[in-house]
């Protein structure tokens, strides 16, 4: 479990995370919700340990985070990081061994090679287990890391996940296939964060969901709780319509959309444009 | 992916083609051994066939001529080429090689310098010495040279890359300036004097070169392929790498540091060879993929054959004469490395 106390953030002058604090069980999967900027990844670098607080605390099973070793916290907590470029000609079955190096030295054993199978079925790449990561998709390439990630803790049932938006490059079927994996892992006993953009997907498989703007925890709850349209306008400035569904019974959002005019959206290009069309129809 | 060669593959044939180009080099040469007797030497010397008589000119040309220097261009060659795959890997760029951290130029400047003042200088102190001096004088501007890259490459107390990599060009291209400044100022024999530095040579091998640099070839040889995991956790990012419990910091500083060692100790004693730290790396991925625990040990292996070959063809294509060993590993290397690009260049453009 995660135990997040008054965490502030600050950097070159501008303060990231105002005064964060929230608690995770085991077993629960939590969605970052927010806009651009809001401190969402900021806050994920700050749990994996990436980053160190300016002030405020966090524990990881009551143990505060600083005193764990890097070794020690690799094998109970992974992390997957918005930007992958894997800089050799590595394949995807090497990569997702890399998951376990914290587990093995020297040679992998008997169930690291178990781990690597089982997270590169359950990620839909056993077929490109040979290719190497370089030649495959952005979305593919994604499912390595994940498989990458899973590996890490897949044997750790009181493990601590932390994705920052995994599924931005999936399709359809695999942003599924990913957090309900993670709600499965959940289930099991792990302790889940991850940053989504999409709300309907947040909705439908988080257990509960954290908003933020500015640096700020905004709204923190069930999606039946939080998800409404003030809420939703206050951290995304959208405006949009919350109904339950009545099949899956899961909080549903429909935007309803933006509509710029062309001299609110760009004034200066829109009247020059015009002015061309006219010195061109006149000439 | 049907073309990579199974791993144990690689490593029996490197081994086997290092063991012939080994007996090979000895018999070779200005004098002419018959391979049967170079066998014959050596196991006498290791304590078989100790009734059997060997010619004592022949043992001698191969025991304190020959085998010193076949044993000191496996040390060289491996040492450039381990070096070379784990700069790689920590710059996580294929074009990245040992004289990126400014080992090279370092040593091409001091070894300048002391060639260009020696002749007034050291006259007195004899050419024996002087020779000592320049190794070492070329060792130490090795060592400067990348601390100087080092330090500016320092952000917050840790060594950043991007940094060091700059910085390398800058220091390269000053000391640079400097070899080329003291070049135009030599006079013509010590301006071929530091040309045939540059273009390195492994001449001045005997065994008690072999011994100087043993310990450092030593060191990197055995030390670098102990970090093939968190090299090869350096492919995803520093930041995956720290998040999969390794310490970036320490691993650059530590191949940085034992890179230095066995490259600056290798220049000081060989002068400039170029290509093997580059192109050996390249080659051994191409040939059998990215993993370090492979690719470590294995460019180990090629870089002493490579260099034990291009030795063996600068000794005896102009007989009695001897060709600078860095225009042969790059006369030798670049073609096969051309080839393999080809071959395989689809594999990286897709």
């Amino acid at each position: 479990m995660i135990r997040v106390e008054n965490l502030t953030c600050s950097l070159h002058g501008k303060t990231l995370l105002r005064g964060v604090s929230f608690s995770i069980a085991s077993g629960e999967l939590v969605a970052l919700l927010g806009a651009n900027g809001a401190g969402k990844s900021t806050l994920i670098k700050h749990l994996s340990g990436e980053k160190k607080p300016t002030s405020g605390s966090i524990r990881l099973a009551e143990k505060p985070l600083e005193h764990y070793s890097l070794a020690t916290l690799a094998r109970c907590r992974a992390t997957m990081g918005q930007q992958h470029q894997v800089a050799a000609d590595f394949t995807v079955a090497e990569v997702v061994m890399m998951g376990r190096y914290p587990h093995f030295a020297g040679k992998p054993k008997a169930a690291d090679h178990l781990v690597v199978e089982e997270t590169l079925a359950v990620c839909g790449i056993t077929l490109f287990a040979d290719r190497p990561v370089q030649s495959l998709s952005g979305g593919e390439q994604q499912r390595v890391h994940l498989a990458r990630v899973l590996a890490q803790v897949w044997d750790q049932p009181r493990g601590v996940l932390l994705m920052d938006e995994p599924v931005s490059a999936m399709d359809m079927q695999y942003q599924h296939q990913t957090l309900a994996i993670l709600r499965a892992l959940a289930d099991c006993g792990y302790t889940v964060v991850t940053v989504l953009h999409d709300i309907n997907l947040a909705a439908h498989y988080a257990h509960r969901l954290i908003l933020m703007k500015n640096g700020r925890k905004l709204h923190d709850g069930t999606p039946a709780e939080v998800l409404n349209e003030r809420n939703i306008y206050s951290v995304f400035s959208m405006d949009a319509h919350v109904l339950m569904n009545p099949r899956s019974l899961k909080t549903n959002v429909l935007p309803l959309g933006k509509r710029l005019d062309a001299h609110e959206f760009n004034s200066f290009a829109a009247i020059s444009t015009d002015h061309l069309a006219v010195i061109r129809s006149t000439s | 992916m049907a073309t990579k060669l199974k791993i144990p593959t690689i490593y029996i044939a490197t081994t086997l083609l290092l063991f012939l180009a080994a007996v090979l080099s000895l018999g070779w040469g200005a004098m002419a051994i018959p391979i049967g007797e170079v066998v014959v030497t050596l196991l006498k010397a290791v304590g078989f066939f100790r009734d059997t008589t060997v010619d004592e000119l022949s043992a001698g040309v191969v025991m304190l001529v020959r085998l010193p220097r076949v044993v000191m261009g496996m040390l060289v060659g491996a040492s450039l080429g381990v070096s070379g795959a784990a700069i790689q890997a920590i710059f996580r760029n294929p074009l990245a090689e040992p004289a990126i951290i400014g080992v090279s130029a370092g040593a091409s400047f001091f070894a300048a310098l002391i060639i260009a003042v020696e002749s007034t200088l050291f006259m007195a102190i004899g050419h024996l010495l002087g020779h000592y001096l320049l190794a070492l004088g070329a060792f130490a501007g090795a060592g400067l040279a990348t601390w100087l890259v080092y330090r500016v490459s320092l952000v917050d107390g840790k060594p950043h890359i991007g940094t060091m990599l700059l910085a390398g060009i800058a220091i390269n291209a000053l000391a640079g300036a400097l070899t080329g400044l003291i070049s135009y100022l030599a006079d013509e024999q010590q301006l071929r004097t530091i040309t045939f530095w540059m273009l390195g040579s492994l001449g001045s091998a005997s065994w008690e070169t072999v011994a100087t640099l043993l310990p450092f070839a030593a060191i990197t040889v055995a030390g670098l392929p102990l970090l093939s995991k968190p090299l090869n956790a350096f492919a995803l990012g520093e930041q995956e790498a720290h998040l999969l419990g390794f310490k970036p910091a320490l691993v650059k500083r530590v191949v940085i540091v034992l890179a230095t060692l066995a490259v600056g100790a290798a220049v000081a004693m060989t002068g400039i060879i170029g290509f093997i730290g580059l192109l050996v790396p390249h080659s051994i991925r191409m040939l059998g993929g990215a993993d370090n625990r492979y690719v470590l040990p294995a460019s180990a292996l090629l870089g002493a054959l490579t260099l034990t070959v291009a030795d063996l063809l600068a000794r005896v294509v102009v007989l009695p004469a001897e060709l600078p060993i860095g225009v042969v590993t790059a006369l030798l290397g670049t073609p096969l490395f051309l080839h393999i690009l080809i071959r395989d260049k689809k594999k990286f453009v897709a």
